[in-house]
């Protein structure tokens, strides 16, 4: 599975619900579709992804977070890969 | 003048939108005039369906200048609990605004509520219409339950109103909220009356954010910064997510942080203090009955305790003993004995709309009974320790669980229901509910309650059972029927 593909999988088991499917480039965040609930348990997820804690100073969720695909890229960046 | 609302400027930071003093006196008088032109008369109810823009707050203070009472709307709320509320309170006028959904239009227009677009009006009476409004009038009616049956709600007089903001101007200055945030919905007290309405009518500037909207509050610490915020409000829930993701401040404007709704713990209490980097963090206690903040945190002897409260801004505060026998005399508990808090203040409702059986249920003698257990210490301050009311405490958001499962049992196939809170790592507590099913699917129910129950009242957790045990009077205990699905599930 492709890092947006897992994010994806991942967003659809949170709390979420998002009126038609997502794919990779559909905006989570700016759009609202993600609600508190839903954005907490995607922090957390990301943390087990990357094994670390966020680091706050750096982070911009607007800007990192928008879509699965940025997602997928913040993971890979953490975790060295880009 | 009786009523002469001298504000601050209103600024929306998500579209730059910003209108100052002068242009606010300008659209209340000329809004107003719209408002006058429709027909509104003294002491008509006006549902206001929508929150947190500069049009609300001026539509809110052009109401009260033409002696209506406000009644501001949950935009969230489905059709059927708009009808459910607009029924209870007959609303002479609702004002809408292009976001209002069709399905709301048509609940409103079959309950007879004349709907409005409010525009500017060439306004007749520049110095605005001050001389309706006497202050015993209702001012404000906010529904703090029973939108899908039976509402609640709190009718606030322009004289406990005033009574609150002059007690908190006292009790914690007005300089410090000179450029205030508001995250909180406008719907609910301490959202509008107390984080918006308080500074703002102290003449402060106000920053109005769509509530609910998680992104903002992973941006905080950049917002706060930007627009030089020097005091706000929130809930644990907005710092859950803040302390995930919002690096803090870095400019140092930001002076006071209050932290309401729901319990704060010591640790987080001290993780906010951390993050701000030295605002002042007052864990405020109030209850929208009592014009919301009642007590918080003030005096140089008080640091972060899990459960403390502080001392009252403006009220006296008894506590006393439990007692079966509802017309005897509560004993006062003794310095560190818990018991029921009561509350008298100038600022208490002036009772629950059309229904005299709860307000005299909820105040005697004039002392409002919180619901809630606590204790004084020998300093006078007050901890709160546990709460009697019924209410599932969601983030702040409070969802009444008759409200969700007098709904769930007027699903066909459904024969008994039963909803209790269920913890919940981000808001706290959230919405379970135990159902007897007599044919329907569980998909058919959430697609039932989907379409009555806003979005924050729906269930997270469902848990069939073969039946919900009652009392030998009939009643539901919530506490038993939760541990006993709780423990099922483990």
């Amino acid at each position: 599975m492709s890092g947006a593909a897992s994010v994806i999988a991942f967003l659809e088991t949170t709390s979420a619900q998002f009126p038609a499917p997502i794919a990779a480039d559909t905006v989570i965040i700016e759009s609202g579709l993600l609600d508190s609930q839903a954005l907490f348990q995607l922090s957390l997820w990301i943390e087990d992804q990357i094994g670390a804690p966020l680091s706050l100073e750096s982070l911009d969720i607007a800007a990192d977070w928008n879509t699965p695909e940025a997602v997928a890229r913040f993971i890979a960046r953490a975790r060295g890969q880009l | 003048m009786l009523f002469e609302p001298v504000t601050g400027a209103l600024s929306e930071p998500l579209t730059g939108r910003h209108w100052d003093a002068g242009e606010i006196r300008r659209k209340i008088a000329a809004r107003g005039a719209h408002l006058d032109g429709q027909g509104l008369a003294k002491g008509d109810r006006v549902f206001i369906h929508y929150g947190n823009s500069l049009e609300f707050f001026v539509d809110l203070m052009a109401v009260w200048m033409q002696g209506g009472c406000a009644v501001p709307i949950d935009a969230r709320l489905t059709a059927f609990e708009i009808e459910t509320l607009a029924k209870a309170a007959r609303p002479a006028v609702a004002l809408i605004n292009d976001a209002t959904d069709t399905s709301i239009l048509a609940v409103l227009e079959a309950v007879g509520a004349k709907r409005v677009k409010l525009e500017d009006a060439p306004a007749t009476d520049p110095g605005l219409r001050s001389g309706r409004i006497h202050l015993d009038d209702p001012a404000l009616i906010l529904f703090t339950s029973g939108t899908t049956g039976d509402p609640k709600g709190v009718v606030h007089t322009h004289r406990s109103l005033r009574a609150r903001w002059t007690s908190l101007r006292d009790s914690l200055g007005k300089d410090v909220y000179r450029r205030t945030l508001c995250m909180l919905p406008t719907h609910f007290g301490h959202g509008l009356i107390c984080n918006a309405l308080f500074p703002w009518l102290s003449g402060n500037d106000l920053f109005i954010l769509p509530p609910f909207r998680p992104d903002f509050v992973a941006n905080l610490g950049t917002l706060v910064d930007t627009h030089e915020i020097t005091a706000m409000s929130s809930v644990p829930t907005v710092w859950n997510l803040a302390l995930r993701m919002a690096r803090p401040p870095q400019k140092g404007t930001l002076q006071r942080i209050h932290c309401g709704s729901a319990p704060l713990t010591k640790a987080m209490w001290e993780q906010v203090s951390d993050w701000a980097g030295g605002a002042r963090v007052l864990n405020t206690y109030g209850i929208t009955e009592t014009g919301s903040w009642v007590a918080g945190p003030v005096g140089d002897d008080i640091e972060p305790e899990d459960g403390l409260v502080g001392r009252p801004f403006g009220a006296v505060i008894k506590i006393t003993r439990q007692t079966e026998d509802e017309t005897a005399e509560p004993e006062l508990c003794a310095t560190g004995e818990a018991g029921m808090i009561w509350l008298n203040t100038p600022a208490l409702m002036a009772g629950y709309f059309e229904r005299d059986d709860l307000t005299a249920k909820a105040v005697r003698d004039g002392w409002f009974m919180t619901g809630d257990i606590g204790m004084f210490d020998e300093r006078g301050v007050l901890y709160l320790r546990g709460r009697e009311r019924d209410e599932i405490n969601k983030g702040g958001m409070k969802v009444y669980p008759s409200d969700v499962d007098g709904v769930a049992i007027q699903c066909p196939g459904i024969a008994d229901a039963c909803a209790f809170a269920v913890e919940d790592r981000l808001y706290g507590q959230d919405v379970g509910l135990a159902v007897v099913m007599e044919g329907a699917s569980l998909d058919d129910l959430k697609a039932f309650l989907g379409a009555k129950l806003a979005k924050h009242q729906m269930p997270v957790r469902y848990f069939v059972t073969d039946d919900i045990p009652r009392t030998s009077r009939g009643k539901i205990n919530r506490d038993h029927v939760a541990k006993a699905c709780l423990e099922l599930a483990t």
